[in-house]
């Protein structure tokens, strides 16, 4: 695709700037919105534009947004998912740090839709320098009326809160965000409730990621027509894709949903750096891997679950032949071990259970019976965890045994042969 | 109703029943970890995962609720494969030290894997050392960090329940570990439901530590004596040595819940030094006697004052029994012919009531005290707390209360001088003075009444609470016994009943409970321990006037006094008629399970068992008559009060009739059954009608509508025994029960003395002495009293009142706190602590 809409203007150094945004056309969506629609006809047209939720679960946006109450008496809130921590994205950073308002102008926008005059962006603390635009993009936009007191004259109120993350990875989630928010330990909760009707504070909430907003302003912009001609019938639109790993030319890219995963790696990653590659992560670390034959894939929400893996957040980590995928499994089992909350036994167990047994397998101490034990902890145990952390962590282990097992016999048996 | 099959089996549940409790209810187990009745639900231990079909993922039972035609399999072979699964995995860094674990035994993680467990593990690699060395985090509760498997009751129900949130839990994932602010929950109400929740050897009890085996000891079920809650208590003993208290599940009004003097002061059973034989003042010193001896010195001595004309008292330790109280009652009126008993040394304010009001506190005794469960008048829509610090006196209670604030959302209305934990969860809350009772009630229901000075700081809690009581359609009062000490008895018992009538004239159910803070006082009244009021609750309409009632003047001695179990010369404030009566009567009885400074008096001394020690009833708050058991047999040579009397009519050559306990004594508090006793009105019938006061009217039209035959007339406004206003540097002096200390039997307890860990003058400290105001000594001077003792720091306090524990005055020569002077003015000066 040639004409970028969400990077169009990443490479311009004033674009933070909301001068060179109105210039480009910034607000103008927000403008049309609170103009010609009522918030109800907003849900109805995001509903239209069949726009999905790109933190990683996919979920339609108009849909989610209609599942909060109206008239319900209780204070609405707004919650962006600005916590970025799954390992191998990093494409909501490049919005904020580049054109933030993209992001800001969306949240308004779902702000009015869904009756909040509150919202959170809970904003990974590691980012600093997106935490300082982002902070800086809020008060241009108060400063010009696009927040604050009845904004632009539309008689809606809205006021953004950061929230800085203390680094937790759970705290994606977003229940477990949202007690974050609270002040209580970063935990999922338990679901039903859903936050749209029992969310923070325990009034309707709305939670979406930092790309899902930045497509608002140019679907009121451009328009439904020109959003879903882009990509496949049932996801369209616009799509980062975060390229990493053992790839030449690494980076987030723009494009539509369903462009192959060979095509991805190949067109835009420019190959491996060495040899071949072997596997990709398509997704960011909790999808499951798919080895070198599986590449010819559509990026997309269902062509992925179709071969047993996921869109997520689409981070693609491309593997070669240097990778030892036992390695890559430990590193993986590691991360989540270290990022378990703690709340529910399987996760919190079962975690560092797998990861000993795979730092054994790689220092040379692995035994015939490991691999068995491995998929017996991914399915008896990760699979029924309180949360998707845990169904994560099993899907990327367990992906890595169904493609790779003889590179584990083969780091178990060169011990039992020679020892 | 839902209908769903589980199992094979289709039935039908109402709808939002949960998975598990329709399972339960049928007879399937499903097992569970981190699930509590009580608690909010969590569904992490992922034990009671269920398949449901149609769907993907292994469903929680806790938090799944029933739905049209589900099919639920609970035995499934994926469900049996998860539970193996789970149950390997959780055990595969516990230590499985179960031969030295204290829970061993009682473990509901052995239960559960013996149960469902593979019996082998796939698991070779090293286990996960946590901690090597248990942490004591205070003087009762000790924590294995290696055996917790993170079920979080324990700080749900520190929270939830107790309202400390003095557990919570540091760091994440495998190293999550459950402790308190900097490893130490020396600050928490020490009530041990931490530990008796645990459902693994992770939380566990100090004093019980490696005592002995659950399978060793014989329980005695039996009824706590530290409060009137009434809570159920399972005494464990080995060899015939008292090990521990537990509580049970779903047993009792308590449940599993029980305050710390509940569960750790048992050890009052060893405390004190024992009364062992009778004993006759002989040549001004308490010599040994026989029974027979003793018995025929009481009888031919109250034979003599009867046939002078003369006159005697009985006064009864609220720690007797009903038994033991309706027999001691039967003594007094029948072999010693007198109507002057009483119950409750601290009561002072109850010593000269008019007749009339004898006669209005005997109703409210009698029929106006609802005889209803706990938990049902906890699910009023509006409560009123006046006067009781429900968190110390009624520790239980006060857990009850807090997790029907979070059930039914009850509008919780708290009135009282001393601040208590559930202020916090409160609609409203007012510090009052003991004796203002009667202004609130008369603000609230009368509100021209209201004094100008009340006025400012009456007005918000006066505001939230009309419209909690305007919008209730059930309201329960809890009453404290602060104004049974005061001098405004007579006018709170008249506002108290006006404010039945009133709300009840408004439509509204209407349940009273007095909060007493001694094990059985409610059952005492009941069989007729007062002046004017016999066995069964009847009020005795022709109550000869009492030898004491002589106007205002000094009260004459009664020629007798026998004491049963009680301690009037340490617990009567100086000039209550009953402290005055023991100290110079001429023939003091004392029966007394222990050494007290009323036995350092008695004329004849006799032993008596103590609480444990005999079997009986007592009377809960709620009204509930349960039994006691015995925990050991007192020593054999000593007789129960019962005999004693007996004898003592016998040896005045009268047969007492010992008819059996009344049959007004409730024992099933289910309503609808017959021994259910509901709350009956009080409206007189020639009352002429008043009109609503306009406070209680504001939704105008249901109030109205729903005062049909007029309110009762008014008592008179309250005169109030309100004392003077403080002037600079003058405080009033507030006393009652602490968190450990509450009553003679707490005292025994070493265990309960060490956590009390000294005296102390609770305060809210003036702005001079911040921020470092726990750095200072308070002495307190009210005439010839001078007490000193450090600051307590506590905020919730108004600012010119002092609070301090009642048994600091047991160690005074003259306890200043009589209701002609309660509240105390007092002065206060500091001195930073050196």
């Amino acid at each position: 695709m040639s004409e970028l809409t969400l990077l169009k203007h990443i490479d311009n150094p004033d674009a933070p700037r909301i001068e060179s945004y109105e210039k480009s056309g910034g607000y103008e969506g927000l403008r049309r919105v609170l103009k010609d629609f009522s918030p109800d006809e907003v849900i109805e047209y995001v509903k239209a534009c069949k726009l999905r939720g790109r933190g990683g679960a996919g979920f339609p946006t108009g849909i989610k947004w209609d599942f909060v109450p109206k008239e319900d008496g209780k204070p609405h809130y707004l919650c962006c998912n600005a916590d970025e921590g799954e390992p191998g994205t990093f494409k909501d950073r490049l919005l904020m740090e580049r054109d933030p308002h993209q992001m800001i102008e969306g949240m308004v926008i779902t702000a009015y839709a869904t009756g909040c005059n509150i919202a959170y962006v809970y904003i990974r603390g590691e980012y600093g320098l997106s935490i300082r635009r982002v902070q800086d993009a809020i008060n241009a936009a108060r400063a010009r009326g696009y927040l604050g007191d009845n904004i632009l004259g539309s008689g809606h109120s809205l006021e953004i809160h950061l929230h800085i993350g203390a680094g937790a990875y759970i705290c994606g989630e977003e229940t477990a965000l949202l007690e974050s928010i609270e002040g209580r330990r970063g935990m999922p909760k338990l679901k039903p409730p859903f936050p749209a009707v029992a969310g923070l504070y325990e009034c309707p909430t709305v939670v979406n990621n930092v790309e899902t907003f930045a497509c608002l302003p140019h679907i009121f912009r451009l328009g439904s027509d020109w959003f879903t001609s882009i990509g496949p019938e049932d996801a369209p639109g616009p799509k980062l894709f975060a390229l990493s790993g053992r790839l030449k030319q690494r980076g987030v890219f723009e494009l539509p949903m369903s462009i192959s995963l060979g095509a991805l790696i190949e067109d835009y990653g420019h190959g491996a750096i060495t040899g071949t590659l072997k596997a990709a992560i398509p997704g960011g670390v909790s999808a499951p891997m798919i080895p070198a034959s599986g590449f010819d894939v559509g990026m997309d929400f269902s062509s992925l679950a179709a071969v047993d893996s996921m869109l997520g957040s689409a981070a693609v980590i491309a593997l070669d032949e240097t990778s030892s995928i036992p390695v890559v499994a430990r590193r993986i089992t590691e991360f989540f071990s270290h990022e378990s909350c703690g709340k529910c036994t399987p996760c919190r167990e079962g975690l560092t259970w797998a990861a000993k047994i795979l730092r054994r397998i790689e220092s040379g101490d692995g035994l015939p019976g490991d691999p068995a034990q491995l998929e017996m902890l991914c399915g008896g145990i990760f699979g029924n965890s309180f949360c998707a952390l845990g169904d994560g962590a099993a899907w990327a282990l367990a992906a890595t045994l169904k493609h790779f097992r003889p590179e584990y016999d083969a780091l178990i048996t060169r011990k039992t042969a020679t020892g | 109703m839902v209908k769903c099959t589980l199992d094979g089996t289709e039935i039908d549940v109402a709808p939002g029943t949960t998975i598990l409790n329709a399972a339960r209810d049928i007879a399937i187990d499903i097992p569970t970890f981190c699930y509590q009745d009580r608690l909010s639900l969590s569904a992490s231990c992922r034990m009671c995962l269920i398949e449901i079909e149609g769907r993907r993922k292994l469903e929680p039972a806790c938090a799944t609720t029933v739905s049209e035609n589900m099919v639920i399999h609970s035995r499934s072979d994926k469900v049996v494969t998860m539970r193996e699964d789970m149950l390997e995995i959780l055990l595969a860094n516990h230590p499985l030290d179960c031969p030295v674990c204290d829970k061993g035994g009682e473990c509901e993680l052995q239960d559960t894997v013996f149960e469902y467990g593979k019996g082998d593990s796939r698991f070779q690699d090293d286990k996960r050392v946590f901690r090597t060395r248990d942490i004591e985090l205070n003087d009762v509760i000790v924590f294995n960090a290696n055996r917790c498997i993170q079920c979080q009751r324990c700080v749900r129900i520190c929270e939830e329940v107790v309202g400390d949130t003095a557990l919570g839990t540091a760091e994440r994932g495998l190293d999550s570990e459950i402790t308190g602010t900097g490893n130490s929950l020396k600050d928490c109400s020490h009530c041990g439901n931490c530990i008796e929740v645990c459902p693994v050897g992770a939380l566990m009890s100090i004093p019980y530590r490696y005592k002995a085996r659950p399978w060793d000891m014989v329980q005695a079920e039996t009824i706590c004596a530290m409060c009137g809650t009434g809570c159920s208590l399972t005494v464990e003993s080995r060899d015939g040595a008292v090990k521990r208290v537990k509580s049970k599940y779903e047993t009792g009004i308590n449940g599993e819940l029980l305050c710390a003097r509940g569960r750790f002061g048992i050890d009052c059973l060893e405390g004190g030094t024992p009364v062992r034989v009778p004993m006759i003042r002989t040549g001004g010193a308490l010599v040994e006697a026989s029974w027979d001896e003793a018995i025929t010195l009481i009888a031919s001595t109250a034979q003599t004052i009867k046939t002078r004309n003369g006159t005697i008292q009985g006064q009864i330790s609220p720690q007797q029994n009903n038994e033991t109280a309706l027999a001691f009652q039967n003594l007094m009126r029948q072999a010693f012919a007198t109507d002057d008993i009483h119950a409750g040394s601290r009561f002072s304010g109850l010593r000269d009531l008019s007749q009339t009001a004898t006669r209005q506190l005997a109703q409210l005794i009698s029929t106006g005290l609802s005889r209803a469960p706990l938990d049902t008048l906890l699910t009023s829509d509006s409560t009123l707390v006046l006067g009781a610090n429900i968190t110390v006196e009624n520790p239980v209670t006060g857990y009850l209360m807090r997790t029907a604030v979070r059930d039914h959302h009850t509008r919780l209305l708290i009135a009282s001088s001393r601040p208590s934990n559930l202020d916090d969860i409160s609609d409203a809350h007012l510090r009052l003075l003991p004796g203002e009772e009667a202004h609130l009630l008369s603000a609230l229901t009368a509100p021209d009444h209201i004094a100008a000075s009340d006025a400012p700081l009456q007005a918000e809690f006066l505001k939230s609470a009309r419209a909690a009581l305007d919008s209730a359609t059930s309201v329960t009062l809890f009453l404290g016994t602060e104004f049974l000490r005061t001098g405004a008895v007579e006018e709170t018992l008249d506002w108290i009943t006006h404010t039945v009538n009133f709300l009840e004239n408004a439509g509204k159910t209407v349940a009273v409970q007095i909060l007493f803070d001694r094990p059985n006082q409610r059952g005492l009244w009941d069989m007729g321990c007062l002046p004017g009021l016999r066995p069964g609750g009847i009020v005795n309409e022709t109550a000869p006037a009492l030898t004491a009632r002589s106007g205002t003047g000094s009260a004459p001695v009664p020629d007798m006094v026998f004491v049963a179990g009680a301690d009037p010369l340490t617990d009567c404030a100086t000039g209550d008629r009953c402290g005055t009566a023991a100290r110079k009567t001429d023939f003091l009885v004392v029966q007394s399970a222990h050494v007290n400074a009323t036995t350092e008096h008695a004329d004849v001394l006799l032993p008596c068992p103590a609480w444990g020690e005999e079997t009986g009833t007592f009377t809960s708050n709620q009204g509930a008559t349960q039994p006691l058991q015995m925990i050991r047999p007192p020593a054999p040579e000593v007789l129960s009060a019962r005999q004693l009397y007996q004898r003592i009519a016998t040896a005045m050559g009268l047969a007492p009739d010992t008819p059996d306990a009344p049959a007004v004594i409730a024992t099933d508090l289910t309503p609808g059954s017959a021994a259910h006793i509901a709350p009956t009105g009080r409206t007189d019938a020639g009352t002429p009608p008043a009109t609503l006061p306009p406070a209680l009217n504001g939704n105008a039209d249901s109030a109205a509508a729903s005062v049909t035959e007029g309110t009762p007339a008014r008592p008179p406004a309250p005169r109030g025994a309100r004392p003077p206003e403080p002037g600079a540097g003058q405080f009033r002096l507030i006393t009652g029960a602490s968190l450990f200390s509450a009553g003679t039997l707490s005292a025994r307890s070493h265990l309960l003395q060490n956590l009390e860990r000294g005296a102390y003058l609770e305060l809210n400290p003036p702005e001079g002495l911040e921020p470092e105001a726990h750095q200072y000594q308070v002495t307190l001077r009210s005439g010839s009293t001078t007490l000193s003792a450090p600051l307590k720091v506590n905020r919730g306090f108004a600012r010119d009142v002092v609070y301090a524990p009642e048994s600091l005055f047991a160690a005074l020569e003259d306890n200043p706190l009589s209701a002609r002077n309660y509240p105390l003015a007092v002065t206060l000066t500091f001195a930073r602590l050196p």
